[in-house]
């Protein structure tokens, strides 16, 4: 029988599972929201992935865990870093040397691999421009539509409006004087996009193939969109971009232990 | 996994206790002129002189290891100093404010009051603004150095104006001390002081061993009387018995950090509310953090008593903090060098932009130049608002991981 | 309603509520209204001013003038006037007070400290520094990640037996720490009081305060905790203006009333 695997990734907003098999083929995933209490968030999420896919608990043979509460999954056989199993995830999908921008709930990253999929440096953003997928929930709740109504709603700019990307404090007050002048919402849910692709653009130099994961890119594609036009090429996305830390901690667990019971099985 | 203590630490502690007892009596008996002299100041002068000297800089990283820096730093700002400038600075005045000191641990209830305050501003400028805070509270003189910066290669010109400036120091600082500078007193002291540096830099040096036998946190520790008692014998004595056990790990194969895997260079400013976490951290991940800038920021190699104020203006120039990027760099690739250090890790100091050598592409350069891995995190030296333990973590453990995977293709490359 | 009196309002629009007064001459306070800021202020202050209107138990037309303050005053429409928040707050304390004073004005945000003579001039003001700017925006995210409607934050504020440190002067970078605490497993009592106090701290980090000191704005409203912690941490008594929230609306109905 197939031996299964899984992968947690708890983040600062929502919990993410995936179930893989041996031959890294993604049989179920869940996303949670994370809230206060990340083991509980973990263990829903794990649940429902296993449900998603069909399969037992006593079945998976190994969780390995990764994200902001790595630490505090208490079921998580092991842990890597969000930096290591993006990287991984990513080079699952996509072979050769790549960029990797992840957009978070709280922060944003740029993980750059060789053509063999190695890690050749990482940047977090400075702590100043932190806050990158709460900041679009802030802006949601400015511009009084919900969150998931917020990217129909920047579709429908009429204007391109500037937005600074120095502190999500300070845009935020400047969101409130746009409003206050009367500004369009579309345009001003427009703008805070860009103010998020902009943190991003300031962070490195991107060069080559760039690829995002994270859920921001998950639930909010104009942002690739406005990468590419930035960055004069493709941003590829792979499969289920919100899942792939958890994906990655999945492989991780697949290539450290799965490998080596396979090496000591009869 | 874990970190093994030195032995000296004991005996780190009876020095460092002495010295400030020492201070504190000076101070309240009059008994000796007290003066406040910056890190790498011209302490050698008021040594010879008779004078007693507190470093604010070592007061304040005392709070920032104590973690009781952030408690005070308030009181500044509410006078006016603020959020952005040096948190030393802002630490001590607020404590000032308080009327707390670290010191009260060893029995010293308020602060050394000075008779002058003496700086060298090769540092930054805050060491100046900081002391003339105190000047106008005790209308006490405050005089220095006015450091040059960028300095690319030192030359005669440039020690020649720094020199001048420490001679002429002497008239103020005789007169308050109520002596007279002679030739062998002031020589005698900077042998004593040239000895000590010598000793620290051999002790520095053996971390170039592998495994290493100290890190760059306990170098943190130890330094306390390179900065702080230079040109007093204690501290020589201290850093004899410090080198011998060093050296004994050494020839023992006794290593700061079991099992060690990785070694790094530190370049900035420590995070002293952080230094225990930081160093269990690496220690967990099997790295050793072998040599930095800061810890080398006390080797004052130029001093000679044949050429007394020049030599010690040459030295004050050599320093890393106000040499140009070219030399910096050349410096640690140097360093990369002699301690095989498989990574670096940049400091970026909110308040110390001096100390904070990230902010000017230096990483990226060297990343290329020396094909070698570097990472940088935020802090800064005291305010631990400016820190966050989680990015700093994760950020810390995935660089380690990026060095498991270079060795591991290093490795599968080269079998 | 005495056919010869002045009936006028005022609406104080903040960046976290719209506050709308009704005052009569020679009466005092006849209607108020507290209207969460959200999407376009013209709707929310619609919504503010009629309340205010129906408490006191008039209509528009029975109004002598409208005037509006705060954040975003010029979207009040036929507002006869715009007056300056801090000499709002500082009209509005001294209605209440009478005498030469230190006012601190917390609101959704931009807090500031006032300082006022015997007569009510404004001598002095003096704003937080930028990072810290959203103070009161801060107060109601803490209440979100701790899952507790913001007025209920002081509650669970007053069953803290060991404040979390929650240090960071930028309110970004305290969110972060919030959310590790959680992880690591503070008490949501304890990080509720933590908040508070790191919003004290950036108050008294602004200077200026001399005695008497009082509260002005929608935390002296919400979050008294932070009233407690600033006099700890100056060791002068604070104290809140009756009705603190509605402060600013007060001052600038005063002024043309």
């Amino acid at each position: 029988m197939d031996r299964i695997f899984a992968g947690i990734d708890s983040g600062t907003w929502t919990t993410k599972a995936v179930v893989i098999d041996d031959e890294a083929n993604l049989l179920g995933s869940l996303v949670e929201r994370t809230a206060a209490d990340l083991a509980g968030a973990a263990t829903r999420a794990f649940e429902g992935a296993l449900q998603a896919a069909g399969i037992e608990r006593e079945a998976c043979g190994a969780v390995w865990a990764t994200g902001f509460g790595r630490a505090n999954i208490p079921f998580a056989d092991g842990t890597r870093t969000e930096l290591d199993c993006h990287a991984r995830g990513v080079h699952h999908h996509v072979k050769g040397a790549v960029t990797i921008v992840d957009i978070g709930g709280q922060d944003a990253k740029v993980i750059r691999l060789d053509d063999r999929g190695r890690r050749l440096s990482h940047k977090m953003n400075r702590k100043c421009a932190a806050g990158t997928g709460s900041f679009l929930e802030e802006m949601a709740l400015r511009l009084g539509v919900p969150i998931e109504g917020f990217h129909d709603l920047a579709a429908g700019f009429t204007e391109e409006l500037e937005l600074g990307s120095f502190c999500t404090v300070f845009t935020g007050t400047e969101v409130l004087t746009s409003i206050r002048q009367g500004k369009n919402p579309a345009d001003l849910a427009r703008a805070s996009y860009r103010s998020i692709v902009r943190r991003v653009l300031e962070m490195d130099v991107f060069e080559g193939a760039v690829v995002a994961t994270g859920g921001v890119v998950a639930h909010h594609p104009v942002v690739v969109e406005m990468m590419e036009e930035a960055f004069g090429g493709t941003v590829v996305v792979p499969p289920h971009p919100q899942e792939v830390g958890a994906f990655g901690a999945a492989l991780a667990c697949l290539h450290e232990i799965g490998s080596v019971r396979k090496g000591d099985a009869p | 996994m874990k970190r093994r203590v030195l032995e000296s630490t004991a005996s780190l502690k009876e020095t460092m206790v002495g010295y400030y007892l020492e201070l504190g009596q000076a101070a309240a008996t009059k008994s000796a002129p007290v003066a406040w002299c910056t890190s790498t100041g011209p302490v050698e002068i008021l040594r010879a002189l008779g004078y007693r000297v507190h470093f604010p800089e070592n007061h304040s990283s005392m709070m920032g290891a104590a973690r009781t820096a952030n408690d005070y730093m308030t009181k500044a700002h509410a006078r006016g100093y603020s959020q952005d400038i040096c948190s030393y600075l802002t630490a001590d005045i607020g404590a000032w404010l308080a009327g707390e000191t670290p010191f009260s641990a060893f029995g010293i209830d308020e602060v050394p009051k000075p008779d002058v305050l003496v700086f060298n501003t090769n540092q930054c400028r805050d060491v100046r603004d900081w002391y003339e805070f105190y000047g106008r509270t005790w209308d006490v003189p405050v005089i220095g150095v006015e450091s040059l910066h960028m300095i690319e290669t030192v030359t005669d010109v440039q020690v020649d104006a720094i020199a001048s400036q420490m001679e002429d120091l002497v008239p103020t600082l005789e007169e308050i001390a109520g002596t007279k500078l002679t030739d062998d007193r002031f020589g005698e002291i900077l042998d004593l002081s040239k000895e000590c540096v010598d000793l620290w830099k051999a002790c520095m040096a053996m971390a170039a061993s592998r495994p290493a036998p100290l890190t760059f946190f306990d170098g943190t520790i130890h330094m306390g009387p390179v900065v702080t008692m230079r040109g007093m014998p204690a501290a020589n004595e201290y850093y004899r018995l410090f080198l011998a056990e060093l050296q004994q790990r050494v020839d023992d194969g006794v290593a700061a950090v079991e099992g060690e895997r990785f070694r790094l260079y530190w370049d900035g400013m420590p995070v002293w509310g952080k230094l225990r976490e930081l160093s269990e951290l690496f220690a967990e991940l099997a790295t050793t953090v072998v040599a930095s800038t800061y810890c080398n920021s006390w080797i004052f190699d130029a001093l000679d008593r044949a050429d007394p104020f020049r030599s010690m203006a040459r030295a004050s120039l050599e320093l890393f903090i106000v040499r140009s990027d070219t030399p910096k760099e050349s410096y640690v690739e140097q360093m990369v060098r002699e301690f095989s250090v498989d990574g670096i890790v940049f400091h970026d100091s909110r308040t110390c932009p001096n100390n904070s050598n990230c902010r000017y592409g230096m990483p990226e350069r060297l990343r290329d130049q020396l094909d070698i891995p570097v990472i940088t995190i935020e802090g800064d030296q005291i305010d631990l608002r400016c820190y966050s333990s989680e990015q700093t973590r994760t950020s810390l453990e995935g660089f380690i991981e990026q060095l498991e995977e270079r060795g591991r293709t290093a490795e599968s490359a080269g079998g | 309603m005495s056919e010869s009196n002045r009936v006028v309002a005022a609406a104080d629009v903040g960046t976290e509520c719209v506050k709308a007064v009704v005052m009569e001459e020679g009466v005092g306070i006849r209607g108020r209204a507290i209207v969460p800021t959200s999407g376009y202020f013209q709707h929310r202050i619609e919504e503010a001013l009629d309340q205010a209107l129906d408490e006191a138990g008039i209509t528009r037309d029975d109004l002598t003038a409208l005037t509006a303050t705060g954040f975003a005053a010029e979207c009040v429409p036929d507002a006869v006037s715009i007056a300056g928040e801090t000499a709002c707050h500082a009209a509005g304390a001294w209605h209440h007070l009478q005498q030469a004073m230190s006012i601190i004005d917390i609101g959704g945000s931009d807090p500031k400290v006032v300082r006022i003579d015997d007569d009510g001039r404004i001598l002095d003001t003096k704003l937080v520094r930028r990072c810290a700017i959203g103070i009161g925006t801060f107060l109601m995210f803490t209440a979100r990640h701790l899952d507790v409607h913001p007025t209920k934050l002081q509650e669970l504020a007053a069953e803290a037996d060991n404040p979390a440190p929650i240090g960071s002067y930028c309110s970004v970078f305290s969110e972060v720490e919030i959310l590790e605490q959680l992880r690591d497993g503070a008490r949501r009592e304890d990080i509720a009081f933590g908040t508070m106090r790191s919003v004290a701290e950036r108050i008294y980090e602004i200077g200026g305060l001399r005695e008497p000191v009082v509260v002005t704005g929608g935390v002296a409203e919400y979050f008294p905790g932070v009233l407690k912690s600033i006099s700890d941490l100056t060791g002068f008594a604070v104290e809140a203006v009756p009705e603190p929230i509605m402060t600013g609306a007060l001052g600038a109905a005063l002024k043309i009333l």
